[in-house]
């Protein structure tokens, strides 16, 4: 592993794999209540405006290392969402665990720019609340439309949806 | 001699391209009846503008945690960049990101043009259709190159 620059989060393995849950419910509630899920219902990918300039410049998008990380977990984090929703808003959203979009960490480090270097950094955020919670960055130097293209890139290697049992495998 | 003759007189006729023309008024050049009747794009336009409003209304609504609303500088440059938009640029979906960002796809789900108006009020674009790719970062919305998108478009079909 190398020292990443954002602090001391530093890369996660090549060799492991990225997942992130995509979420569905009975009311429109995701994405500022734009939809019922979190992916295109036609497609199964990921929508491109769930991957944010702000989550990939400063915030960080939001993943799992999927050895470190269960469908328990995920069906837990669905409980969550639920539980703030009905206290925050006042909405019984029934938001339930939909499938994972799964990748490993190397074919998104191969997804490069035109040097040949990688567009992305995954780094390892963990903590003791969220131990297996890591994040996708875009690297410096790059402007808001390469991030409109990457991200494109990176919500294709990310893939649709698929069975939520594949975490655990 | 009609408005439209004159004016391909006047451009360089070798080079117009009179269906680019056409897709930017919203019919042809032959009819002129328009001129009498309210555009085309007209209730699109204003359909657009009115899911923008609402989108950020409720993006409003519903902020906390690490969501965030569209600042009112991304709702105005979203409106000025919808009114600026080509006739033939008004098939498009609109989304807003958690964290305010303002989208607009325009074409296919899987290779979209994308257009992003963030907090700064500025449009950032990117396309890419028979290995051209059409790219730019935080322009003022009435710079947006319009006719390269409607380019694309075209080029899509």
């Amino acid at each position: 592993m190398q020292t990443s620059a954002e602090g001391a989060a530093v890369d996660v393995d090549p060799e492991e794999s990225i997942c992130r849950v995509g979420y569905e419910a009975d009311v429109a509630i995701f994405i500022e209540r734009q939809f019922p899920q979190t992916h295109d219902p036609v497609t199964g990918l990921l929508r491109l405006e769930e991957i944010s300039w702000q989550d990939l410049k400063k915030r960080g998008f939001s993943v799992q290392m999927k050895s470190l990380y269960s469908r328990a977990s995920a069906e837990e984090s669905a409980d969550f969402k639920n539980k703030n929703w009905s206290e925050k808003l006042g909405v019984t959203a029934n938001c339930r665990v939909a499938g994972v979009h799964i990748a490993g960490v190397k074919a998104v480090n191969d997804i490069v720019k035109a040097d040949g270097k990688s567009a992305f950094r995954v780094l390892n955020t963990r903590t003791d609340d969220f131990p297996s919670h890591a994040e996708i960055r875009l690297v410096d130097g790059l402007d808001k439309s390469y991030f409109l293209q990457f991200r494109q890139e990176l919500r294709d290697t990310l893939g649709p949806l698929r069975d939520v049992d594949e975490i655990d495998r | 001699m009609t408005y439209f003759n004159h004016m391909r007189m006047e451009s360089d006729s070798s080079s117009f391209d009179e269906r680019i023309f056409e897709a930017l008024l919203g019919h042809s050049v032959e009819d002129e009846s328009f001129l009498t009747r309210p555009g085309k794009g007209y209730s699109k336009r204003s359909s657009h503008i009115q899911q923008l409003r609402n989108l950020c209304r409720q993006a409003s609504e519903v902020a906390f945690d690490e969501l965030s609303a569209p600042s009112r500088k991304a709702l105005a440059a979203s409106e000025r960049f919808l009114n600026e938009l080509p006739e033939g640029c008004l098939e498009l979906k609109l989304a807003v990101s958690h964290s305010g960002e303002i989208n607009f796809f325009f074409g296919d789900d899987a290779h979209p043009f994308q257009a992003l108006i963030d907090d700064t009020g500025l449009v950032s674009f990117y396309g890419e259709v028979n290995g051209e790719e059409i790219r730019g970062s935080d322009i003022a919305p009435a710079d947006f190159p319009g006719l390269k998108l409607l380019k694309f478009l075209d080029q899509k079909k």
